[in-house]
């Protein structure tokens, strides 16, 4: 990690296509607490445009967004 | 000359990575697609001047579609499975509705020949050279087995359901453009296709989340699911994200430059043997294929997001495509009514309309849904390697290319004629108000119409997850 901050879960979904990848985002985002951290692994790069426009209107934090090595990795805040 | 370099340098760095390598705002891909469908369009007309006036019968250009090239693709298959004693449709050539028009259009020498075969390519070469610059290429397998569930039934639903509403999202957009009603009952019936298939992921994930147990790894993780479902077949990945990239993926760019050159090549050697019009209309849908991937336009999503995760932004993006072509092919379409010589490019991408098309765009919706992309969204998505998605397009491809023939059946051709009339007709808009300005603003609103109730449906859906 290079995000000093502590992931309460992990969801992988590496291996999914859209619409998959946002619903189990939001499905998982639903379950926490306010102020808990989640890190979302995906390939799918349909993920790059819903993940942030998902975040921007729930007022979710997108603490970080990267795309390496063919894996784009999401860390958001409730 | 250093400080020259980097200037440069940086310059060159920064717009390849705001062109090449982030998603574009979706007006702006809208935009382009509009762009292409409306030369796509021209292109179309001029080749049928030159056909009408027996300059250049073969080299007959189509405006922006993705689904006709798959009636010659149906000859060949049912022609295979008559051979082996399979069932199948006998095939003995198509009849135009329009007994006028049979003389503009030919059985092709080559299944490829056919125009909107063409754009299938186009579309999915365009998706591929924008994944290679967006180093985005992946060939990628999942193993997760409702992916291909998905994808299959999908598949068989957009099938049938495209042989029914004569086309596909693409035909649809370009068919709203051309002001046909059939366009208008596709845009409703895969809205509430796709209505129904929003209800069914909803379900399908509700009963998998909950099958889960989330369990502490000993890390000071808690993995909600580690799908770990994927193969990756290439481009191999480095063992640690600090390994750099591997090869695979730091030649994608050089990659998609040494294809756009090849591409050129051959489409200059095309125009040369006598296919200028099938050369640039093949251009035109490597640039929507090109905008796609770049602005992620998806039907798909578009028709479903605003009952699924209460998302309209792609819906809104598609409406403004959809009145952008009404006004972009209108030039085309008062040129048409004035010259007697390509008097049938007046009424290019007009189908009949009746209650056949309701039907068949309400399962080509479903379908779409659970698949996750339409036919052109599948072309550009198969482009970047996703082999799920490739699985829904070969279903669908194989079972409308087999039904396809199906279209020549008295009872199949009763349900699309027009409500009140015995007859199969194409409907078109001008025709029925007698006025291009009417039909014009008719058509916009209706787009403007739609683009409204989708945001309306997402706000409520929305509402409903954050308040649930």
């Amino acid at each position: 990690m290079t995000t000093e901050v502590k992931i309460d879960k992990v969801l992988d979904v590496k291996g999914l296509v859209c619409p998959r990848p946002m619903v189990m985002t939001m499905n998982t985002l639903k379950t926490m607490e306010k102020g808990q951290v989640l890190h979302v692994l995906a390939n799918d790069s349909s993920t790059k445009h819903s993940i942030p426009a998902l975040c921007e209107r729930s007022g979710y934090k997108l603490v970080e967004m990267k795309d390496e090595a063919g894996t784009i990795s999401f860390i958001i805040q409730k | 000359m250093s400080d020259f370099d980097f200037g440069i340098k940086g310059w060159w760095d920064t717009w390849y990575k705001k062109f090449f390598r982030e998603k574009w705002p979706l007006w702006i891909a809208a935009i382009f697609m509009a762009l292409s469908g409306i030369i796509a369009y021209g292109v179309a007309v001029w080749s049928l001047a030159r056909t009408v006036s027996g300059e250049n019968p073969y080299d007959q250009a189509k405006p922006l579609g993705t689904f006709l090239g798959l009636k010659e693709l149906g000859g060949i298959i049912n022609s295979f499975l008559g051979k082996i004693g399979l069932p199948h449709y006998p095939f003995n050539g198509y009849i135009w509705p329009d007994g006028q028009t049979i003389n503009y259009f030919v059985q092709y020498p080559n299944p490829f020949l056919e125009p909107t075969a063409g754009t299938m390519l186009g579309i999915l070469f365009g998706g591929l050279i924008a994944a290679l610059l967006a180093k985005e290429f992946a060939l990628k397998v999942p193993l997760d087995k409702t992916e291909y569930g998905l994808a299959l039934s999908g598949g068989v639903m957009m099938g049938i359901g495209a042989v029914f509403m004569f086309g596909c999202p693409l035909v649809s957009t370009t068919n709203i453009g051309a002001m046909s009603v059939q366009a208008i009952e596709m845009v409703i019936g895969m809205t509430i296709g796709s209505f129904f298939g929003a209800k069914i992921i909803v379900w399908l994930e509700k009963r998998r989340l909950a099958s889960l147990a989330c369990a502490a790894d000993g890390a000071g993780y808690r993995p909600l699911m580690h799908f770990e479902k994927t193969k990756t077949i290439w481009p191999k990945m480095p063992a640690n994200a600090d390994g750099g990239e591997p090869f695979g993926i730091r030649f994608q760019p050089v990659m998609a430059i040494i294809l756009t050159v090849v591409m050129f090549i051959v489409l200059a050697r095309f125009t040369k043997i006598g296919y200028p019009a099938l050369s640039m209309s093949f251009l035109a849908a490597t640039l929507t294929g090109f905008a796609m991937q770049r602005g992620g336009m998806c039907f798909a999503y578009a028709y479903r997001e605003p009952f699924l995760t209460g998302f309209s932004d792609m819906s809104r993006a598609m409406a403004l495509l959809y009145a952008l072509l009404v006004i972009g092919f209108l030039p085309f379409k008062l040129l048409g009514s004035v010259s007697p010589d390509i008097a049938y490019a007046e009424i290019f991408a007009i189908s009949p309309a009746g209650i056949g098309i309701l039907l068949g765009s309400a399962l080509f919706g479903l379908g779409m849904a659970l698949n996750g992309a339409c036919v052109s969204d599948s072309l550009w998505r198969t482009a970047e390697g996703q082999v799920k998605i490739w699985v829904g397009l070969l279903t669908l491809i194989c079972v409308s290319s087999w039904l396809f023939p199906m279209r020549e059946e008295t009872w199949f051709k009763t349900i699309f004629a027009p409500y009140g009339s015995k007859n199969i007709t194409d409907v078109y808009l001008p025709q029925i108000f007698g006025s291009y300005p009417i039909a014009v603003v008719f058509t916009i609103s209706v787009v403007l119409l739609w683009a409204l109730l989708m945001t309306w449906f997402a706000g409520r859906t929305f509402k409903k997850y954050m308040e649930g």
